[in-house]
């Protein structure tokens, strides 16, 4: 069986981050990393924040996040400058999950320096919080910035890492699948139009993670194949997700969204 | 309305043209494609693809095409057969 590990985050010790980077566990699951309260105060603050940046456009996320701009690196850099703001009102009164991450992976890890990815053009975007209501769901794809993101100077990472926080659960759907195994540049064949790829491109063995509660931290190596069942309740699936690059030689950790 | 092709890079012809192995055919097309289509590029968006033409080479496009999902926005096809597109990534993002 490829289950995951639940844990808390005082337990997590290198091997289970070397566990999620080498698939012999699909995921991470770090219990309560933010309080039940927390969160909610947090979905408060994002939808005060919907009313200023958020409906206005209609999107479904709050933040830039870089594989939107794959080309287009100047608009992402000014869009990232431009949340910095959001993400200060979003975490006035509550500790930045930034920090709290990096805090939690500094102690796995104490020979790493931890930072947010910056290059000539400036930060990079820390986060992005995503809305999916009823009916949305994330079709199987992988996130791997050293195909996508050639453009950026984070494609000279080594490995990557996906975080992502669970702020509010849908009653029911929006369930996590991972696959065992992972995305090679031959799986292009296999893509559809505007995102993601075809069932075929996934092995039949994958694990799916539905007892996520509010406020768990779920850790995943994004370049095995992943995807978001459909959104079946009433209630919005919000998330905050990062992703961590990791450069082994130079014992250097960056995040970005 | 433009017509549209998707599909993954192949066999790299000269610094600006390609062989695609055609998936995708948008629906409404004016003409027929074929399954392996050889394109010229008369405008990219593909990540790792200089902007400056100037600075492209048979080796540079290979990387940035060979078996990536491409959309290709088509202009015109010329008298040998060769379409002329729009080259592009193909949502690489948008979750």
């Amino acid at each position: 069986m490829w289950t995951p590990l639940f844990i808390d985050s005082q337990k997590i010790s290198q091997k289970d981050l070397k566990n999620i980077l080498s698939g012999e566990i699909p995921a991470l699951v770090v219990r309560n990393f933010y309080s039940e309260t927390q969160c909610m105060e947090i979905i408060k603050k994002i939808e005060t924040s919907k009313k200023t940046y958020f409906q206005k456009s209609k999107l479904e996320h709050i933040g830039p996040f870089l594989m939107s701009f794959a080309t287009r690196k100047k608009d992402y850099f000014q869009k990232s400058k431009e949340f910095q703001k959001i993400n200060q009102d979003i975490f006035e009164r509550i500790e930045n999950p930034s920090t709290r991450i990096f805090n939690m992976i500094q102690k796995v890890l104490p020979s790493f320096s931890i930072s947010l990815a910056e290059q000539d053009e400036g930060y990079f975007s820390p986060f992005v919080i995503r809305i999916h209501r009823k009916g949305k769901s994330i079709p199987i794809h992988k996130d791997n910035v050293k195909y996508e993101g050639k453009e950026y100077s984070i494609s000279k990472i080594d490995q990557q890492l996906s975080c992502v926080l669970h702020l509010q659960e849908s009653e029911t759907g929006g369930d996590v699948i991972i696959y065992k195994n992972q995305w090679e540049k031959k799986d292009e064949r296999y893509r559809n139009i505007d995102f993601g790829y075809t069932p075929d491109v996934v092995t039949k063995e994958c694990c799916k993670i539905s007892n996520i509660n509010k406020g768990d931290l779920v850790i995943i190596n994004p370049n095995y194949y992943h995807q978001v069942t459909k959104i079946l309740g009433e209630t919005p699936r919000i998330t905050l997700g990062m992703f961590l690059g990791i450069y082994n030689e130079n014992h250097k950790i960056v995040a970005w969204a | 309305m433009t017509d549209i092709i998707w599909g993954n890079g192949s066999e790299i012809l000269s610094s600006n043209s390609f062989i695609l192995n055609v998936t995708h055919r948008k629906n409404g097309n004016k003409l027929d494609y074929s399954d392996v289509e050889k394109i010229k590029i008369i405008e990219a968006d593909i990540p790792g693809l200089p902007q400056n033409e100037s600075e492209w080479n048979k080796e540079i496009l290979g990387k940035c095409t060979h078996e990536a999902f491409l959309k290709c926005e088509i202009q015109s096809r010329d008298e040998s057969g060769m379409i002329l597109a729009k080259v592009s990534h193909s949502g690489v993002g948008g979750y």
